[in-house]
């Protein structure tokens, strides 16, 4: 599903992400940890294409296409989503149109028809169901006005709508209490397929006891430095990354 | 004379009745001339391009009116869709200003004299009174017609009696050079909604307006200006809240996707106790385009719990775009509360990046983003001009048509 080789990249005259490897193989879940700063969330710009950061190396391929050549819009429509750390409130532009937009523009690329009102309708009560959110929750405007759960839920939601290929989930615990964790992880849970891969970015072991991941890797000084499986996580949250550290001598 | 443009013009004696004031109004062009760019309200706009056109003798063109519409013609008579509308009195300016003071306040002068005013009361060949005296419920869309070869319209102005409501569509009615005036008079307890769509489809406009306003106790006056195209525009806003509990609010628009100039001025007077007023403008400016909102809102001394707030926004889209925010605040008295903000930006590159995250292009993105952005000075507009302007912002890629 995804191949990162050599993977570079930094903002203005500071290196980031530097020779990164990774390979995440369709239906899998991998989760990225690691202390701050080590380049978590830039690995997640990179993919999703966020304008302000170069790569200036290596090489990226979804689904045997160049992501890297893919503008931002492109990325989208092929089926990566980026769920994101912060999502932006946007006064103005209503849930439903903004997500009927969004929809049919992936389902347009995909050489799908345009879902009419009522398909579209139809399809929201089912994944608003499956996120156990209010119908209300379309009306309102992007983000505006929610609560920290509720902009991950409506993540999350979107990403159901938009029925993704590669979901890369930077940092969706953040901010949460437990129950509104426990309400995303459920919904990405029930979004895992053979078909779906997704890269987990989080700083915390408590969301991998919710959203048991395939492979667990560890991110210091812009590369991989350790891959394991979930006990890996364990082991970070008890030792912290001092041992890993010395071990890698990063 | 001053300027070339008073040379050709002639004060209109088509009736002895109205023949006073209109020579009054030809004596203070005499004695003050016509605007120039020295004058503090003339400061973000030059006038001398406007007035050389009029001094050329360039003219409106006119064109045809939209269904239903309530017609002035250049004599001030009337062309209505129906004999008699209930709660309506539509009647020419001569008619009207021997019996109605608001007219002749008008014609005097001393309601709303900012802008090129006094050449309109000068040099009209007519003008028309729209007294309303109930409740009407559908919107009125007025059009007025140009005398042949004039740039001047007939100046319009609407009196609505205490308790009377009303939704007033000010069409304008032609492209080329224009110049018009018109005044609004809104009774104790009235409620006079005011829309001006200053439209793309009319063409290339280089246009003069001063509308004024006087609101009386109680009463409620909102005005709505849209500007989705104009080659040159300047429009003159001059309101007085002259009765306790009286009430005030302008939302407006400028979006000029590429060049053009257009610069909105309210003079909002606060001379009453207990009156508010808010205002809230957007403007959304294109490569070359120049866009100008001038909110002046002052409390005379002696009135107390005023309340005014004011929000001006604008956003630059590309190279070249300008745009001027201005709040100006005049307060005499003591009892008052008033808010004010200005920005001018551009498009938050963190919600178009989200956007087209989501598979929205680039195009789409920052068309949904100024959309949004124009919403609160769209709220309230009735639905034949939130179309217009919909199609307008559309045509122009500043809008997703259904936003």
């Amino acid at each position: 599903m995804l191949t990162i080789r050599g993977l570079s990249a930094g903002a203005g005259d500071r290196a980031i992400l530097r020779g990164l490897d990774l390979d995440l193989p369709a239906g899998q879940v991998h989760a990225i940890m690691g202390p701050n700063g080590a380049g978590k969330s830039t690995l997640a710009s990179v993919l999703a294409g966020r304008p302000g950061i170069q790569v200036t190396a290596g090489s990226v391929t979804y689904r045997d296409r160049d992501l890297l050549a893919m503008a931002i819009e492109e990325r989208a429509r092929a089926g990566v989503f980026l769920a994101m750390q912060y999502p932006v409130e946007i006064p103005g532009v209503s849930n439903t149109y903004f997500l009927k937009a969004a929809v049919n523009a992936v389902r347009k690329d995909r050489g799908l028809d345009e879902l009419d009102a009522m398909d579209f309708l139809t399809q929201t009560r089912s994944r608003l169901k499956l996120l156990d959110m209010p119908q209300a929750f379309l009306q309102r405007n992007v983000n505006e006005g929610f609560s920290g759960g509720e902009k991950k839920r409506n993540e999350i939601f979107q990403m159901a709508m938009l029925e993704p290929g590669l979901c890369i989930l930077d940092e969706i615990d953040s901010g949460l209490d437990i129950d509104a964790l426990k309400a995303v992880a459920d919904g990405v849970n029930a979004l895992r397929a053979p078909d779906r891969s997704m890269l987990l970015v989080t700083h915390y072991q408590r969301l991998l006891d919710l959203i048991v991941p395939d492979v667990v890797h560890v991110l210091m000084d812009g590369r991989i430095v350790r891959s394991g499986g979930p006990e890996l996580a364990l082991e970070l949250e008890a030792r912290g990354y001092d041992w890993l550290r010395a071990e890698v001598q990063v | 004379m001053t300027h070339p443009v008073l040379d050709g013009l002639r004060p209109g004696t088509a009736s002895p009745v109205s023949a006073p004031w209109r020579q009054g109004a030809w004596s203070r062009l005499e004695r003050d001339g016509v605007p120039h760019r020295r004058q503090e309200a003339w400061r973000t706009t030059d006038p001398a391009p406007f007035l050389d056109r009029l001094a050329q003798g360039q003219a409106a063109v006119a064109q045809e009116p939209p269904t239903g519409a309530l017609v002035l013609n250049a004599d001030g008579t009337w062309t209505l869709p129906a004999e008699d509308i209930p709660g309506i009195r539509a009647r020419s300016l001569e008619d009207a200003c021997e019996e109605g003071t608001a007219v002749s306040d008008w014609l005097a002068g001393t309601s709303g004299a900012m802008g090129l005013a006094d050449v309109v009361r000068a040099g009209a060949s007519g003008g028309g009174v729209l007294e309303i005296a109930g409740i009407i419920e559908q919107p009125l869309r007025v059009w007025r017609t140009p005398a042949a070869g004039a740039a001047i319209l007939p100046p319009l102005l609407v009196v609505l009696a205490p308790g009377a409501r009303v939704v007033i569509e000010d069409l304008g009615g032609a492209a080329g050079t224009l110049l018009t005036a018109g005044h609004g008079v809104v009774g104790p307890d009235a409620r006079l909604h005011w829309v001006r769509h200053v439209s793309a489809a009319l063409g290339t406009t280089w246009w003069q307006d001063t509308q004024s306003f006087r609101v009386e106790a109680g009463g409620e006056l909102d005005v709505h200006v849209v500007v989705t195209g104009a080659s040159w525009l300047r429009m003159d806003l001059p309101v007085a809240l002259v009765g306790e509990n009286a009430s005030f609010s302008y939302r407006g628009l400028i979006a000029n996707p590429a060049d053009g100039h257009a610069d909105l001025r309210l003079d909002l007077r606060h001379r009453a106790s207990r009156t508010t007023s808010r205002q809230v403008h957007r403007g959304l400016h294109g490569r070359g385009a120049r866009g100008i909102f001038t909110g002046l809102v002052h409390v005379v001394e002696g009135v107390g719990a005023v309340r005014s707030d004011q929000e001006l926004r604008a956003l630059m889209l590309a190279e070249g775009a300008s745009a001027l925010c201005q709040p100006q605040l005049e307060i005499l008295a003591d009892d008052v509360a008033c808010s004010h903000g200005a920005t001018v930006g551009q498009l938050d590159e963190d919600a178009l990046f989200y956007l087209r995250a989501r598979g929205l292009d680039a195009p789409t993105a920052r068309a949904l983003l100024a959309a949004a952005f124009a919403q609160p000075a769209l709220e309230g507009l009735p639905s034949g001009t939130a179309q217009a302007v919909r199609t307008d912002l559309a045509r122009a890629g500043l809008a997703e048509v259904g936003s």
